[in-house]
C-alpha cells in the first residue's frame, strides 16, 4: 500500500522520537533519502532519552519531564517509536517506558499533528483485541503496555496512526542494526551455549521483518499528505503475515549461517539446538532440567520463558502490508550479528550435560 | 573509578581491566557511555538478563575462569561489581 505525495509546498517538520533505537535510527536515514528523493522539503528532528554521542539526536525523557526548548512545536508529524521492547518488565516499568511517554508525546503534538504510534503486531494479545487492561490477557508486559499505549494514544491525539510490526531485524540488504533483540536473543543464546534447546510448536510462525521493511512505510506515511480523520485512527499491520518462515526453518537456518562463519574462522561448529513440542517441554525436559542441570542453565531456560509464547503461534499475522520472502534476509541479518559481535560468535562450544554429581565425603 | 581517561602503570590487573572494558564495549547492545564502575549493567548499559548471564559466560571464556557461582553472578549489578569478580576469581 501506498499513500499519496504532499501537496504542499511548505517546509514538514518531522520529530522522530526513540530516534536511537533499531527503528528510529533507520527511520531517520530513510526520511532523509525519500525526502531528497521526492523533493519534499523536510526537518526531521531526532529525540531519544539519552541522545547521542554526536549531539545530533536530542536528549528527551518522555516520561520524566517537559520536552526541552528545541523541540518546541508545532510538528506536522511526531512519530513514537520510543519504547522498552524487553518482554520480561515489571508492570511499572512497562507503564512508564511504554504509557506514560505518550502522555509526555502530548507535550509536543497539537490537535493538527499526525501522530504516528509504533506499536507491535502482538499488542492485541491473546484475544486478539487491544481493549482490555488485564495482564492475563496479553503474553507479557511488553504487550499488555503497548495495547495501553495505543489506547491512550487515540484518546490524546485527534490524527492518529498506528503501525504494528512483528518482529524486527536487521536490514535487508546488509542486517545492519542498531540494536539486536527478538530473534537475536535466540542466536545469543545458541553461541552463548545458554540455550539448550528451543521450544517451538511444529510448524509455528516465526514473523520477522527487515528493520527498513518497516521504516519504508513509517517514511512513507510521515511524507505524506494524508492524514486519518479525528477520532478515527488507521491501523496497519506491517507482517509476513501467511508468507511468514517456520520456526524450524529459521533456527536452522540461523544456526547453520552461524556455523559457516566459525568455520571460516577454523572454529568447532555449533551442533542444531533440538526444537521441542510444548508439551513435551513442559513435561519432560524441564523436569529433567530442574533435576540434573546446573543452577545456571537452569537459569537460561527460567529466563527463555519470555521468548516461548512467540515460538508457539500456529496462526498467521494479519497483514496490512505483506514482507514477503524473508529467508536470505534472515541470513544476512545472522552473519551481520556474527560480525558484530565477533567474541560471542566465536565463543567454544560448552556442551549441555548434566552436572556432575556431587562427591561423596568422609566424615 | 573509571577505566578509561586514567594512566596507571600497566600491571596484569589494568590489563585485565582494559580487556574487561572492551569486552563490555563489544557486548553492550546500546551504544555505550564512558565505562565507570558505577554504571549500571541494565539500566545504564541496556543489557537484558539474558544479556547478564551471556556476559558472565564471556567473562569466563574471555579470562579462562572457573564457573562463576550462580549466587556470585546473580549479585552482578554494576560494571565494578564485574571488576571485583574478575579481581578476585581464579583460572580454571
Amino acid at each position: 500500500m501506498t499513500f499519496a505525495a504532499p501537496q504542499r509546498a511548505g517546509r514538514r517538520r518531522i520529530l522522530v522520537t526513540g530516534a536511537t533505537g533499531l527503528v528510529g535510527a533507520q527511520l531517520l536515514l530513510d526520511l532523509a533519502v525519500q525526502a531528497s528523493a521526492t523533493g519534499i522539503a523536510v526537518d526531521v528532528v531526532g529525540t531519544s532519552r539519552s541522545g547521542s554521542k554526536d549531539g545530533s539526536v536530542i536528549p528527551w525523557d518522555m516520561a520524566g519531564g517537559p520536552p526541552p526548548v528545541e523541540l518546541a512545536g508545532p510538528w506536522d508529524v511526531v512519530v513514537n517509536n520510543a519504547a522498552d521492547v524487553r518482554w520480561t518488565m515489571e508492570p511499572e516499568e512497562a507503564t512508564r517506558a511504554n504509557v506514560r511517554t505518550i502522555d509526555g508525546l502530548a507535550a509536543v503534538a497539537t490537535p493538527e499533528t499526525h501522530v504516528i504510534q509504533v506499536s507491535t503486531a502482538y499488542a492485541t494479545g491473546h484475544a486478539a483485541a487491544i481493549a482490555s487492561a488485564d495482564r492475563l490477557d496479553y503474553r507479557n508486559t511488553y504487550e499488555w503496555s503497548k495495547a495501553a499505549a495505543e489506547r491512550l494514544a487515540t484518546e490524546r491525539f485527534p490524527h492518529l496512526t498506528v503501525v504494528r510490526p512483528s518482529l524486527i531485524m536487521g536490514r535487508r540488504a546488509d542486517g545492519q542494526a542498531a540494536r539486536f533483540a527478538g530473534l537475536y536473543v535466540l542466536l545469543r543464546g545458541i553461541a552463548s551455549s545458554t540455550i539448550p534447546a528451543v521450544p517451538a510448536a511444529r510448524g509455528a510462525y516465526c514473523d520477522v521483518i527487515p528493520v527498513d521493511d518497516l521504516t519504508h512505510v513509517l517514511a512513507d506515511l510521515a511524507l505524506s499528505e494524508h492524514q486519518p480523520p479525528a477520532g478515527r485512527p488507521d491501523v496497519f499491520t506491517v507482517a509476513c503475515g501467511a508468507s511468514a518462515p517456520r520456526v524450524e526453518q529459521v533456527v536452522p537456518l540461523m544456526v547453520d549461517t552461524l556455523n559457516a562463519w566459525r568455520t571460516e574462522r577454523g572454529l568447532v561448529p555449533f551442533g542444531q539446538p533440538k526444537l521441542i513440542e510444548p508439551e513435551a517441554w513442559d513435561r519432560f525436559f524441564l523436569a529433567f532440567a530442574r533435576e540434573h542441570l546446573s543452577p545456571r542453565q537452569q537459569r537460561a531456560l527460567d529466563l527463555l520463558r519470555a521468548y516461548e509464547p512467540y515460538l508457539q503461534i500456529t496462526e498467521p499475522r494479519p497483514a496490512t502490508h505483506v514482507v514477503p520472502d524473508i529467508l536470505p534476509a534472515v541470513e544476512i541479518s545472522a552473519r551481520h550479528w556474527a560480525d558484530t559481535f565477533p567474541r560471542l560468535a566465536s565463543m567454544p562450544l560448552r556442551p549441555w550435560k548434566a552436572r556432575a554429581e556431587p562427591q561423596e565425603t568422609i566424615a | 573509578m573509571s577505566f578509561e581517561g586514567t594512566k596507571p602503570p600497566a600491571t596484569a590487573e589494568s590489563t585485565d581491566h582494559t580487556r574487561l572494558t572492551d569486552l563490555l564495549l563489544e557486548l553492550c547492545p546500546i551504544d555505550p557511555p564512558p565505562i565507570d564502575d558505577d554504571l549500571l549493567l541494565i539500566a545504564d548499559l541496556g543489557f537484558d538478563s539474558l544479556g547478564l548471564l551471556e556476559l558472565v559466560t564471556a567473562m569466563e571464556v574471555e579470562f579462562d575462569l572457573t564457573e562463576v557461582p550462580e549466587e556470585e553472578a546473580l549479585e552482578i549489578e554494576t560494571v565494578g561489581d564485574l571488576r571485583r569478580l574478575l579481581d578476585g576469581s581464579t583460572t580454571a
